[in-house]
């Protein structure tokens, strides 16, 4: 039997016949487990097969010159899988290359690739655009934005509904993206639309904002941030897996279902608008015909009739006579144009009174019926509609004597509405022609150092990890007795593996932060260079990414700098009366990686100083502009620092290249903390380029099932010292034989992905709950402090008690489980207190190792 | 618009495999934006009943544009020929000694005399019906072609294929016969086979394609009427049997009172089953009256065929009126002389140390020694000459092979033989693994460690002196994809109270393939003696190990 391949091909199971005469080799190497792009080398193998019979039928007679297409389709791929004796070695796809016809004899060459190959192929051409995120997909409504300030992590308990807003898969977020500026000014910043998201000032004696500018105004109209403001993103693992389920592929990682992970975010922010591309414009456009007006007395009205001849209504809106009824939550500013074809008989004369009123006073200059003025003074005009002036009421007036022909009305609001109910499509926020989907895979891959091993047993199926998580950490294989020790050996020094330095590169975004970092530093913020400092270099890596660096801003006058927000924004000038003025203006950003940080209470940033038990600094947000105008007293902290304003040494990481970047002198700076380098490099690199290492180049005895059994975690004992398998060429598919391995010495163990233990101490002697950052990230900020915790099934989550958090070291005998905390719970408090009767409420305990 | 197709010209109603396979259709439609005719080939093994086919059973589709004729040509070869396999596998009984053989292990040498057997699918149920869980190997089939047609309406494609269009050809019967481009010009002299024109072959809606089978198995001008041909046609009939054997042909068989000049004489193992293959009853175009095989024998070549016995093949005595069913379009008798077992259970009505036997088809007549008579006889006469099995080596290499008319056919390498063996021996130097409580040199340390072993084995045969008639038999050989070496059990006589000699059990066939790449045909001005020799290759994929 040997080798066999076995493929689908329209549901049916077919066997492909080979010449079984050839010894057939593959390759795999740790290069293309660790950079997916070079599937060409080894993910995949040419075959020659024979014209046989049965091979004819697989391929449909595709010799024949006349044929077309039944079961099997020459352009597509289908299912294979590599079987020696029976036992599936290799699964994957084939396709077919050329069929060669000598007189009648066929011979098909075809190409077999593995999982990894074919979700290359699949992706390396298609773009985020281009992806199925209706999964995402969930109606609007300002719960988004309230839910979104909650940890998803503890979505179970908020709600009985499961919309990607409450799992986590995706998050609404406030970030700095720049202002609207008034029309007419330019300079000036139209607050009714963008507010500054600072607060206002800092002082010892108020408790809100007294500035309408700013968004944690308190006075009687308030200046919330409006909804539209607030920008989607998702989770990073979210869009990561759906690449490959859309290729065909799940994805089994530990690391990406750890909390940890599952806290990085791709903010949507692609078009330089402020407003949301889901949003949509308010249109209510309609044409009247056959008034005749013959008066010359101003006073006279002659109604309009916005019911009659209606071309668009998007938002329903209802008539009354000769009024548009603007239901409240769509008042706002309106982008009117009018356009009309009169007959004029008559004139009078006329006055500046017949130009008053709402809408639509004209007068006629002159016979000949032109111009014609209007309420107007340009076309279109913006006009306000407030609650003073709704409905909204259109109706002719003037004098003269004159036929109204037709008259056409059009309404447009200015700013695209999310109204309540609206289905929110991700994928819309995505430019076309940009952003491929295997450069965010393999920038993501870069920044974690990720190794892609496809899952031995579980067809269609990749495992993904971390180098640092995966590498070494699988089974020990003794191949001592396996290696040729009668062939050549070649043991090299790793210096022909790495040396030189690494580059880690970042895009340079068009943000003024990146910008004027960039004038300050010339290099972009965030990246770096590693020099390996060895005494042989010849080369320079260099790692490339999708992503450019996120630079955060430190919301102003909050309590010492503990919330701080994304720069987004870009820095417009605007000349005026030959005066300069800076602007904030929104920009197409370029796409980054953001960590969804905890969610911190207000006795934290807030006045700590003012007296009382009256939550501080609140914020506000409305729906719309200027409705539903809802406080929050917390705020999710968005940045690049994993536990920003905590710092843990050993746990808290940049997620750039740099730590030492900064640009924010008042953001809390951690220097000496790691950045990705750091924790998902240095072990590797060092392991690598350590005096002790070693390459060996062998002669081994393998059979296929046991490079099929492989999941290149292995630690290969030969003698007395372990080894991981860099590559192993020229193994045969046919029958076990010797073949080319490759190993390179591990010098030590890779320190995994930091993680932190935690233990909640029951307060009334109970059981007592253990956990870890990669189950409850966020459980840092609590440790000193007490939480109530929640347990049961499915939705029936009842609280179970108040707990202590302690930070807490591995423990064998613990069950570490995640656990719902209160503190999230509720979307009106944070709710961490300081009592073991869990009442009252208190501020977290801001830890800053390293500081 | 109502477009009706034509099939002019298709394949006869039984064709070879390996040969043109060509359909020509037309349409007045022609025409038409983007027309093309549409061929699907429709192949199931067990399909007898074409009405319950689907398109899983459709192989593959075609489409071909008009030519200025507003016809398509099409040649199916390249497709068809890839639907059978060849099939040493049958339904039916073996010798006594094997009864209890499954359908799985049943090989035609393992077939006995009493009745003849079908060329059809392998594992077949009582009736034919396939057993749906083991595979069928479809040595004679049918395939049927649906035509239809496609083309531009607008901004939509039309496309129009009905299985059951009227002008579908009938399914066309295949078996694994040669490409007749390789065989002689035919001798058509007075063939015809109905009033259309001189040459039957050429008639309308025929594909004016020559068949060697047809060549041989019908013959004017015979002046034996026993059997039956379709419309006006008197004197075609069967003739030769679809065995290789020589083309000489022997004016005087040795019969008293006798004489025929359609006699085909081979040599032949009196150790090696033989297979006698022909097409048997009604077709399109003829009726085939072959009742029984006769069986004759005479204990010296000189002497008159005094032994008789047949194989049965018919049970009706009248003529077959209707077509037969695919399954049994061919059949085969296969005679085992050491034991031979032949109609009504006769064990041994040929002496097993006969020096010639000979086989013919019979007529029906209730009196069997007039059936069984050279006058009744409705085929030609086949002629085995026993060799002596003093003069050949022991043992001899018995081969099954596909002969050039797709059916199965046996002969015998007697002459000198040598078997080869060349093995490989891929090794590697082990070292023990340290991994252990203890250092034990003595226990693990194997140092040179052979991991595979790869035999090739190779037999280099000789026959023994052939007369230059039978070298059209090696040349079959050689040019036959489909070897086996036939093997198996002896059975001392001491151990088969039946038996008169020892006896062999061929319960194996032994795929090899012929390594020669040269064949001469000799020939001389009388009839010479000749010496082939031939190498054969062990085709199986087993490696000879015991450890790996």
């Amino acid at each position: 039997m040997n080798l066999q391949i076995s493929c689908q091909v329209a549901g049916n199971t077919e066997y492909i016949e080979l010449f079984g005469t050839d010894s057939l080799t593959m390759d795999i190497s740790y290069a293309e487990i660790q950079d997916i792009t070079k599937k060409n080398s080894s993910y995949s193998k040419e075959f020659n097969v024979p014209g046989s019979n049965n091979n004819n039928y697989v391929f449909n007679y595709f010799f024949d010159l006349n044929q077309i297409p039944l079961n099997f389709t020459p352009t597509k791929k289908f299912e294979a899988q590599l079987l020696y004796n029976g036992y599936i070695i290799q699964s994957g796809y084939i396709r077919l290359n050329s069929v060669n016809v000598v007189k009648e004899q066929k011979t098909y060459n075809i190409t077999f690739y593995n999982g990894i190959g074919d979700v290359v192929s699949q992706i390396s051409d298609k773009f985020l655009y281009q992806l199925d995120l209706s999964s995402l997909s969930h109606p609007w409504s300002f719960d988004v934005i309230k839910q979104s300030t909650l940890d998803p992590n503890l979505f179970p308990l908020t709600s009985t509904t499961n919309y990607s807003y409450q799992n986590g898969k995706t998050y609404w977020s406030v970030f700095n993206i720049g202002y609207e500026y008034s029309a007419n000014s330019q300079t000036q910043i139209d607050y009714t639309l963008t507010p500054l998201v600072e607060f206002s000032s800092q002082g010892l004696n108020f408790t809100g904002g007294t500035n309408p500018n700013f968004f944690d105004y308190t006075g009687a109209t308030k200046s919330p941030v409006n909804d539209f403001y607030f920008k989607p993103s998702i989770q990073i693992k979210e869009l990561y897996k759906t690449i490959f389920s859309e290729a065909g592929y799940q994805v089994e990682s530990s690391f990406f279902n750890t909390n940890y992970f599952e806290k990085l975010y791709l903010p949507l922010k692609f078009q330089d608008s402020i407003y949301n591309v889901n949003g949509t414009r308010l249109c209510y456009n309609f044409t009247n015909s056959g008034y005749t007006v013959n008066t010359c007395s101003p006073s006279t009205f002659t109604n309009l009739n916005p019911g009659s001849g209606i071309t668009c209504n998007n938002f329903n809106l209802s008539t009354s006579g000769r009024s548009i009824v603007f239901p409240t939550n769509l008042l706002g500013q309106y982008r009117v144009s009018v356009s009309w074809n009169i007959t004029v008989s008559a004139t009078c004369s006329v006055s500046s009174a017949d130009i008053s009123g709402q809408f639509g006073a004209w007068r006629i200059e002159n016979l000949t019926g032109a111009p014609i003025n209007r309420v107007f003074t340009s076309d279109p005009a913006i006009i306000n509609i407030t609650s003073a002036i709704n409905p909204y009421e259109l109706y002719i007036r003037g004098r003269g004597s004159f036929k109204v022909n037709s008259i056409t009305l059009t309404f447009e609001s200015v700013i695209p509405f999310l109204t309540t109910g609206t289905t929110i499509d991700y994928a819309l926020e995505f430019t076309n022609t940009e952003y491929k989907q295997i450069d965010f895979i393999t920038s993501v891959n870069k920044a974690f150092n990720l190794v892609c091993v496809p899952h031995k047993t579980k067809p269609n199926t990749i495992v993904i990890e971390p180098v640092i998580d995966y590498i070494g950490k699988g089974r020990v294989l003794d191949w001592t007795a396996q290696i040729d020790w009668d062939s050549p050996m070649n043991i090299f020094p790793t210096t022909n593996i790495l040396n030189g330095s690494l580059s880690y590169n970042l895009r340079e975004d068009q943000d003024y932060t990146n910008q004027q970092f960039r004038t300050k530093n010339n290099r972009t913020f965030g990246t770096d260079i590693v020099q390996l400092n060895q005494d042989y270099k010849d080369q320079s890596i260099v790692f490339d990414s999708l992503f450019s660096p996120c630079i955060d801003l430190t919301v102003n006058a909050n309590q010492i700098s503990q919330i701080t927000q994304p720069n987004l924004s870009s820095i417009g000038v605007v000349n005026l009366s030959g005066l300069t003025y800076q602007t904030f203006k929104p920009i197409k950003n370029l796409p980054k990686m953001i960590f969804r940080g905890a969610t911190l209470p207000n006795d934290n940033y807030g006045d700590t100083q003012q007296s009382g038990a009256t939550p501080l600094s609140i914020w506000y947000a409305a729906q719309y502009r200027q409705q539903n105008i809802t406080s929050f007293d917390r705020w999710t902290s968005n940045n690049r620092f994993t536990t920003y304003p905590f710092s843990y040494t050993g746990f808290s990481h940049y997620i750039n290249w740099k730590s030492s970047d900064n640009y924010d002198p008042d953001e809390f700076d951690f220097p000496s903390q790691q950045d990705l380098y750091d924790i998902y490099y240095y072990d590797y690199v060092s392991d690598i380029i350590s005096p002790e290492n070693k390459l060996l180049q062998a002669k081994i005895y393998l059979t296929p099932y046991e490079i099929a059994d492989l999941e290149f975690n292995e630690k290969i004992l030969i003698r007395n010292s372990y080894w991981r398998i860099n590559k192993i060429s020229g193994y045969n598919l046919t029958e076990p034989s010797l073949c080319n391995i490759e190993l390179i010495k591990l010098t030590k163990d890779y320190t995994p992905h930091p993680v932190k233990y935690f233990d909640l101490i029951s307060c009334t002697g109970g059981t007592d709950y253990h956990t870890t950052s990669d189950l409850n990230y966020n459980m840092y900020a609590y440790v000193g402090n007490y939480v109530n915790i929640f347990t049961g099934a499915t939705t029936a989550y009842t609280s179970i008690g108040c707990f202590q958090v302690v930070e807490g070291t591995p423990n064998g005998n613990y069950d570490y489980e995640q656990v719902f905390i209160g503190s999230g719970y509720t979307s009106s408090g944070v709710a961490v207190y300081d009592n073991c009767n869990c009442t009252g409420r208190t501020a977290f305990d801001i830890v800053q190792q390293n500081y | 618009m109502s477009i009706v197709l034509q099939v002019l010209q298709q394949p006869l109603q039984i064709t070879p495999s390996n040969t043109n396979h060509v359909f020509n259709v037309s349409s007045s439609a022609y025409t038409l934006t983007d027309f093309q005719y549409v061929v699907d080939v429709y192949f199931k093994g067990n399909l007898l009943n074409w009405s319950s086919a689907t398109t899983d059973n459709r192989a593959c589709r075609l489409k071909a544009r008009p030519n200025i004729y507003g016809n398509a040509i099409v040649d199916l070869e390249e497709i068809v020929r890839t639907f059978l396999t060849a099939n040493p596998r049958f339904t039916g009984d073996t010798y006594p000694y094997l009864n209890y053989a499954s359908d799985v292990n049943k090989i035609i040498t393992l077939a006995d005399a009493q009745r003849t057997i079908e060329y059809n699918g392998s594992n077949l149920w009582a009736g034919g019906t396939p057993n749906a869980s083991l595979n069928q190997m479809w040595h004679v089939s049918e395939y049927k072609a649906v035509f239809g047609y496609t083309y531009t309406s607008g901004s939509s494609t039309v496309e129009e294929v009905d299985f059951n269009a009227a002008w579908n050809p009938n399914p066309v019967v295949i078996f694994p016969g040669v490409d007749n481009k390789i065989i002689p010009a035919p001798f058509l002299s007075a063939a015809t086979i109905d009033a259309q024109g001189a040459n039957w072959f050429a008639q309308n809606n025929k594909n004016h394609l020559y068949y060697d089978l047809f060549r041989h198995v019908y013959q004017s001008g015979d002046t034996n009427t026993q059997w039956s041909c379709n419309n006006d046609i008197a004197d075609c009939g069967p003739r030769e049997f679809l065995n290789a054997a020589g083309t000489w042909y022997y004016d005087i068989i040795s019969q008293p009172d006798y004489v025929d000049t359609r006699v085909r004489r081979r040599s032949h193992h009196p150790d090696c089953p033989i297979i006698v293959s022909f097409l048997n009853g009604k077709n399109d175009y003829f009726t085939n009256d072959i009742y029984s095989i006769a069986v004759r024998g005479a204990l010296t070549t000189s002497d008159p065929y005094t032994y008789s016995g047949e194989i049965a093949n018919r049970s009706s005595t009248s003529l077959p009126s209707t077509n037969e069913d695919t399954n049994s379009v061919f059949k085969m008798g296969v005679f085992y002389l050491p034991y031979n077992n032949t109609s009504g259970n006769t064990l041994n009505a040929i002496p097993t140390n006969s020096k010639k036997v000979c086989f013919y088809g019979t007529t029906y007549n209730s009196d069997r020694n007039n059936r069984l008579n050279f006058s009744s006889r409705t085929t030609e006469v086949l002629e085995f000459y026993m060799q002596d099995r003093s003069c050949i080596n022991k043992p001899p290499i018995h081969v099954l092979f596909l002969n050039g008319r797709g059916m199965w056919d046996t002969f015998t390498f007697g002459g000198k033989q040598v078997r080869k063996y060349n093995i490989s021996r891929p090794s590697y130097r082990q070292e023990v693994s340290l991994n252990k409580a203890f250092y034990d040199i003595g226990s693990y340390q194997r140092g040179t460690r052979i991991y595979e072993q790869d035999l090739d084995l190779k037999w280099e045969c000789e026959t023994w002196y052939l007369d230059q008639n039978d070298t059209q038999i090696m040349q079959e050989i050689f040019m036959s994809p489909e070897v086996y070496i036939i093997d198996g059990t002896v059975i001392q006589d001491n151990t088969c109270q039946s038996c008169l000699e020892e006896i062999r059990l061929y319960q194996n066939l032994i795929p090899v393939v012929i390594e020669d790449k040269d064949f001469i045909v000799l020939k001389k001005q009388y009839q010479k003696l000749y010496q082939y020799k031939m190498t054969l290759q062990y085709a199986g994929f087993k490696r000879q190990r015991t450890q790996g």
